[in-house]
């Protein structure tokens, strides 16, 4: 059922019948016109129940056209759709840009950790990936732990080491829910798996903050962003050029941190990925030696049974 | 139909002349040091697309015009709006990152 409506989707969009919000709108008049011409030339030819059956198909079928592609009533409510950006690692061969993992992550502690915690992911995650040993170290020592009980039973802060998890700038929800106006910041370590097409809408997000369409007016402490479900998000666009500065000297303009923080998310979310593409890789080269074998080895076996052949003769 | 040696010339020079205006232009976008600045080039970008969205901002516009006389209140052009930033966003969205690191 599925797929025969995405068929008559592709079928109706390759004829130029629809099209998914933008010109149904504009061809909303075609549809009803298309069925009233199917209609009236088959009325036409002939008045007889085939020419009115025929009638009625051409309505079916319009009216099946139309409707698989009528512009969803709740679009505003599932956000506008995030443009498919080219990132470098979106090939099956590609890897993840590593000095933009190491610039996002930078770009997270300066500016997002205030308010997002990343309590699944660990410093020692780092090492290798965009900083080296004493690199993480230095900055794990940087944050503080609660660690105990001690020996008198009580409950001490130290230094973080390799091996603890991202702080967290709040004790629980509740506590976020309360510093926020009642929304909740959401952990960012699976973020980017966690929504449709993670990096393209983090990044149309982060750089998508625009006045409101005229007659929509979100309300204090809530600001407009159509990439957001709904459209009233309540953090405020918080990427500025020059906001960060970078090691390396990359200019940091707005887009660019977004850029290197989505990078840092998606690296966050899926860490082994280039682990997976190599391995990829060599299962798909070992897979077709084999076939290559195999395909060898069979047609030599069935080489008796396919070069049989049977006669058909007469008794007597 | 005989053709001169002076049709044959000019001919001959567009020809070389579209070639040689073509390449140049391709040898213009490829490979392009592109400087990174530290200005944020997506709304340039997006400035210079909205040339191709004439249609979907004059929608939006008129749908603007119509619910100024709207009483109810529930009037809003969210539809117009996304159509056209969809627009913006296609034309945008395969050249933004050439232009960062």
């Amino acid at each position: 059922m599925r797929s025969s409506v995405s068929l008559f989707r592709t079928l109706g969009k390759g004829l130029g019948l629809c099209a998914d919000a933008s010109s149904s709108r504009v061809a909303q008049q075609a549809v009803p016109a298309l069925s009233a011409a199917m209609s009236s030339t088959a009325s036409e030819a002939e008045s007889s129940k085939g020419a009115h059956y025929a009638a009625a198909l051409g309505g079916i079928v319009a009216g099946i056209f139309g409707a698989s592609c009528v512009a969803s009533a709740n679009e505003v409510g599932d956000g506008l759709h995030a443009p498919h950006y080219h990132w470098s690692h979106d090939g099956v061969l590609d890897s993840y840009d590593h000095a933009s993992i190491r610039r996002g992550h930078k770009v997270y502690q300066q500016v997002c950790a205030a308010c997002h915690s990343m309590q699944y992911l660990h410093w020692r995650q780092l090492v290798g990936v965009c900083y080296t040993e004493e690199e993480a170290k230095e900055l794990a020592a940087e944050t503080e732990v609660e660690d105990g009980p001690n020996d008198e039973g009580e409950m001490f802060t130290r230094e973080g080491r390799l091996f603890d998890a991202f702080p967290s700038p709040y004790a629980n929800e509740a506590s976020a829910r309360f510093a926020n106006g009642g929304a909740y910041p959401p952990d960012l370590t699976l973020i980017s798996g966690g929504r449709h097409d993670g990096p393209n809408y983090i990044f149309s997000l982060l750089t998508g903050y625009r006045d409101p369409p005229a007659g929509i007016s979100v309300r204090e402490g809530l600001y407009y962003n159509p990439y957001f479900p709904g459209g009233a998000i309540a953090m405020p666009k918080m990427l500025v050029d020059g906001g960060v500065e970078y090691d390396d000297g990359t200019p940091a303009n707005a887009s660019q941190q977004a850029k290197d923080v989505t990078t840092f998310l998606a690296w966050s979310s899926y860490p082994y990925q280039d682990e997976m593409r190599v391995m990829g890789i060599k299962a798909c080269l070992m897979i077709s030696i084999l076939i290559a074998f195999a395909s060898y080895s069979k047609r030599l076996r069935w080489a008796p049974i396919k070069s049989q052949r049977l006669v058909m003769d007469v008794v007597n | 139909v005989v053709f001169s040696v002076q049709d044959r010339l000019q001919v001959s020079f567009d020809c070389a002349f579209t070639t040689l205006s073509w390449w140049l232009a391709v040898r213009d976008r490829v490979g392009k040091m592109v400087e990174y600045t530290e200005e944020d080039p997506k709304p340039q970008l997006e400035e210079e697309c909205k040339v191709h969205c004439v249609r979907e901002w004059a929608a939006y516009k008129a749908c603007a015009e119509r619910i100024k006389s709207d009483t109810t209140g529930q009037a809003h052009c969210s539809g117009q709006y996304f159509d056209f930033w969809k627009c913006i966003d296609h034309c945008a969205a395969p050249q933004l990152f050439h232009h960062l690191k």
